[in-house]
Parts: C-alpha cells; sequence; structure tokens
C-alpha cells in the first residue's frame, strides 16, 4: 500500500547568492494534534547528516557527499521535537556542504531544481508517511 | 578483578576527556565514549572482554585503552582475534548465505526476498546478487586497521558511520558497543549496513531506521527498500 503524506508539510528557501547554499527547511504541522518531527530529518543540530535532498542539474543528479549513519531506530521522546498545531520548525542548512557541487568559482554554474524527501518514522509503530518538500529551482552563482 | 582493578568489557564506558599529557588528543568526546571492541574469543559479563595497549581494542572516542607505556607491566593477558576480526568473519558467513539461498531461489528464498525487498523480479535479484558480490570482494581485503572510534560523532544511539567514497574506513559508536555480534542489529550486520552505503559497494541510502519499519517499506515503498540500507542489513540477518 502506498505512503500517506506527513501532517509535516515542509517547503524549502534557497539562498543561490552565496554558493554555500544556504537554505531554510520549513517543517510546518498542517494537522489538528501535536506531531513530533524526527531530528535527523529535521537538521536541528544545523546539519545535513542524511541524503534527503534530491538535486538535479543539467549534467544529472548532484551526489551527496555526506556521512552515512546507522542509528537505531527512533523511538525515544528526545529521538523528536514536538510541534503543537499549526506550529513550524525552521532549520538552517547549507546544501554545497553535503552535496557535491562542482568545487572552484565559475564551476557548475547553471540551472538546478532542488527538493527535500524523507520518510517520517513518528509515531513509532505507526505507519510510514511521507515528507515531501515543493521544488525549488535556483541559479547557482559563478 | 584484573590487576587489581575492574575488568572492563565491550560496552562499558571510559573515562575520557580528550586530554594526555602530552597534549590534547581529540576534542572533549560528545557523550561518554563506551569500549567498543574487546577479545572476539574471551568474554566477560557475555560480551567480549577488553584489553590494554598495545591490544588492538579501542574506545568509540577512538583510542587505545591504557598507556602504552605501561604495557611492560601488565601481568594478565587476554587473548583471541579482535571482536572487529569476528565481526567481519560473521559478516562473510551472512553474505556467502544469502548468496546461496540467491543462487537456488527457491519458494523459501523468494519468501525471504520479498519480505525485505517487496518484489522478487530479476532486476532486483540481480541488484543484491552484485551487492554481496562486491561486498564479498572488499571484504577480503578487511582488518581491524579499517575501523575508527566515531570521536566526535559519537552518539548512544550510533552504531556507525561511512564516508560513501572512501570504502576502506568504518567508524564505530557506542551502539555498536553494545551490539551482539550475531542476531538482529549485530555487529555483522552493522558492518553490512555500512558497507552497503559505498557508491564502490551498492550505494544505499538510509531511508529508514528498525526492522519493523523496513518490513513496512517493503510493502509500500519497495525500490525504497532495495536502496534502504537497513533493509538490506535485516535481509543478511534473517530479521524476525
Amino acid at each position: 500500500m502506498p505512503m500517506s503524506p506527513s501532517p509535516i508539510q515542509v517547503s524549502l528557501e534557497i539562498n543561490s547568492s552565496d554558493r554555500r547554499l544556504p537554505t531554510k527547511v520549513h517543517f510546518r504541522n498542517s494537522s489538528k494534534d501535536k506531531v513530533y518531527l524526527y531530528k535527523v530529518n529535521g537538521f536541528t543540530e544545523g546539519r545535513i547528516e542524511n541524503n534527503l535532498f534530491i538535486i538535479e542539474g543539467k549534467n544529472g543528479r548532484v551526489p551527496y557527499k555526506g556521512l552515512y549513519f546507522k542509528r537505531r531506530e527512533p523511538k525515544l521522546p528526545g529521538d523528536f521535537v514536538e510541534l503543537l498545531p499549526g506550529g513550524v520548525f525552521v532549520a538552517l542548512v547549507r546544501l554545497a556542504d553535503a552535496y557535491d557541487f562542482p568545487p572552484g568559482p565559475g564551476q557548475g554554474i547553471g540551472r538546478y531544481q532542488a527538493r527535500y524527501e524523507a520518510i517520517d518514522p513518528s509515531p513509532p509503530e505507526g505507519p510510514l508517511r511521507e515528507m515531501r518538500s515543493n521544488e525549488v529551482a535556483f541559479d547557482l552563482p559563478p | 578483578m584484573i590487576e587489581n582493578q575492574p575488568a572492563a568489557h565491550m560496552g562499558c564506558a571510559v573515562a575520557c576527556s580528550g586530554a594526555l599529557s602530552a597534549g590534547v588528543a581529540h576534542p572533549s568526546p560528545p557523550v561518554p565514549p563506551l569500549i567498543v571492541v574487546g577479545s572476539g574469543t574471551v568474554m566477560i559479563h557475555g560480551m567480549p572482554a577488553a584489553r590494554w595497549a598495545p591490544a588492538p581494542d579501542f574506545s568509540a572516542c577512538g583510542t587505545v585503552l591504557g598507556d602504552p607505556k605501561l604495557a611492560i607491566g601488565r601481568t594478565v593477558f587476554i587473548g583471541g582475534p579482535s571482536s572487529l576480526t569476528v565481526s567481519i568473519a560473521n559478516l562473510d558467513a551472512l553474505l556467502q548465505a544469502k548468496l546461496d539461498a540467491i543462487n537456488e531461489w527457491d519458494a523459501p528464498a523468494r519468501a525471504d526476498f520479498k519480505k525485505w525487498f517487496g518484489r522478487t523480479d530479476e532486476s532486483s535479484r540481480q541488484i543484491v546478487i552484485r551487492r554481496i558480490g562486491k561486498m564479498q570482494n572488499l571484504l577480503k581485503g578487511y582488518r581491524d586497521s579499517n575501523f575508527r572510534g566515531a570521536g566526535t560523532q559519537n552518539a548512544d544511539g550510533l552504531f556507525a558511520f561511512v564516508d560513501p567514497a572512501d570504502d576502506t574506513v568504518v567508524s564505530v559508536g557506542n551502539a555498536w558497543a553494545t551490539a551482539p555480534l550475531t542476531g538482529t542489529d549485530s555487529q555483522a550486520g552493522a558492518l553490512g549496513h555500512e558497507m552497503s552505503h559505498f557508491r564502490s559497494v551498492g550505494g544505499t541510502d538510509d531511508h529508514v531506521y528498525g526492522a519493523n519499519p523496513s518490513k513496512d517499506l517493503a510493502n509500500s515503498s519497495p525500490d525504497r527498500a532495495l536502496d534502504n540500507a537497513d533493509n538490506f542489513e535485516y535481509y543478511l540477518e534473517d530479521a524476525p
């Protein structure tokens, strides 16, 4: 059976004037109940620690260059951030820290499309749900 | 007691500030590091016994146990290959068992494959066969020296991590220290999980963690299950 959407809505704001691509990721509880955002999915430490962005340019998908972690299944309260109905958590990350854009000034310039995709593991033992952001087009500056 | 001190084993915490008499070895650890490597054949409380330097045992912060300069005064010696060596051998056995099953491809083998990957088509089968073969080849060259402590990335729920572009290093953390040598979420399985991330092996991702979410993923999104490192690990481990 296909996954249903998570009540956590995700949207991206990419500042493409900076080659490090600082990005605000907004997580909004669109439901009438409390929800719980898995901290790894929410970048609560300000770092990208999983391959959760799909970024495509004229030469195809930009590879993830970050680390991969084997973690225990998230079940503890400390694994999650609580979002009240309508509540928003905003994470600030830098896409270029974790994705392998061509290095150096003037390289890899051009148009890219990026979106966020993750599986919402909350609540534990509940059905898996999909988190997917809007797709954002941006130009990598020289 | 060993040498009048409490005997230590994998999973015991070590006191490490990151400082040595010669300077700072590493930044202060984010959580108290546990011993992540011990003897693969000598157990204390059912866990691999930990040995002083110059033995290869180390903690999740990445440093060996005790002061190597004191080695000459040691009076109790614990032998056996390291638990890492045992985990490498265990993973090799898991891989060979699955390769045999996937080549046999009888009804139980297909049911097992479907449980973790959601389907039994030939393309998916070939992907897993290739992944197993590449991992077996890489594993032939693996030694204790391919492992590091998780260092500043260490956390209580962290088994291990890798850089997908560097297939020569696996860094292990506190959850590795208390993982069993065999069974579900074992050290061997976690090693298979991490090696599946290497671009040279499988290029897998982490979509979900845990056996039940991985089974749900196989039912709801077989494409992602085939790409999910935990699904591959639980397939190797014959997780319930």
